[in-house]
């Protein structure tokens, strides 16, 4: 009981920490986007991995789009949409897949509007606002996040 | 078996790096889409200052070319010839500013450009294409 109770304190604190530090900033400049796509091609590259990587603005609008060689099509839209959910509520597709996976209630989020429950979707933060966001698809999810996370340190 | 000609990536870096070129010499702001002979997003650029509206546009601009492979600005004139039945043709944004890539009688794919008039749109679309091609579209 007490196990679980922290275990809950510790995720719902983690969540509204999380909600809290980071308020929308200025709009992602195409430089800016440009750096985070770098990075996570040369993530990919150096893995061999084929992906489509979308970089949209804070208001959920693209700003920069590539797809590698090889990477089916449906990657682009699915890159699309952990972005753009990303985006609009301001934190990772991992962290809806994680409450997703605790099953229960937390089912809900299935029909939340626009939200993404997969790996591969981040914020993107510079000067603890968010800018933007960067979505990655073309590979599992976990390496689809790899990426996505290489991304999002290259503005840190 | 046929075989048909592919844009790879390193195809729609130089497309759109001509583009956006092109625009910068002229002082115009642009977003600019480079789609699949599908209709499905290869690249995509928009430029500081153009608007959410210009990125939608673009893409929409691309897929009408990709997937009618004629551009749109051939379909504008048909509608502005009096064909306005052609506004309800589905998927087909009538704008000019949206150009298929045509390589060795294919289509490819097709690049949408949005953020000035629509004329000046397609100089942008031809200018990344003809950096591909080494020949006007």
């Amino acid at each position: 009981m007490k196990k679980i109770l922290a275990a809950v304190l510790m995720g719902a604190s983690a969540f509204a920490t999380q909600a809290l530090a980071q308020a929308y900033g200025a709009p992602i400049t195409l430089d800016q986007a440009r750096k985070a796509m770098a990075a996570a091609q040369a993530e990919a590259k150096k893995n061999n991995w084929n992906f489509s990587v979308a970089i949209l603005d804070n208001g959920g609008h693209m700003v920069l789009f590539e797809r590698s060689d090889g990477a089916f099509f449906a990657s682009a839209d699915v890159a699309r949409d952990k972005a753009w959910s990303a985006a609009a509520f301001r934190r990772p597709g991992k962290a809806f897949q994680d409450r997703l996976a605790t099953g229960g209630i937390e089912i809900r989020l299935l029909q939340l509007r626009g939200a993404s429950p997969l790996d591969g979707g981040e914020p993107l933060i510079v000067d603890g606002k968010v800018v933007g966001s960067i979505g990655v698809s073309g590979g599992s999810g976990e390496q689809d996040g790899q990426v996505a996370r290489a991304g999002v340190a290259a503005l840190k | 078996m046929k075989t048909r000609p592919v844009l790879a990536l390193e195809d729609c870096l130089k497309i759109s790096a001509a583009a956006q070129q092109e625009a910068q010499r002229n002082k115009w702001i642009v977003a600019i889409a480079i789609l699949d002979d599908g209709g499905h997003l290869l690249h995509f650029a928009r430029m500081d200052g153009a608007t959410p509206a210009n990125a939608a546009i673009a893409v929409e601009k691309a897929r009408t070319a990709a997937l009618s492979r004629r551009s749109t600005g051939v379909w504008e004139e048909r509608i502005k010839a009096g064909r306005t039945s052609m506004l309800k043709m589905p998927g087909i944004l009538p704008v000019q500013g949206g150009v298929p890539i045509v390589a060795e009688g294919a289509c490819v794919g097709a690049v949408g450009v949005s953020g000035v008039q629509s004329h000046e749109d397609e100089q942008i679309a031809n200018a990344g294409i003809a950096a591909l091609l080494g020949r006007n579209p």
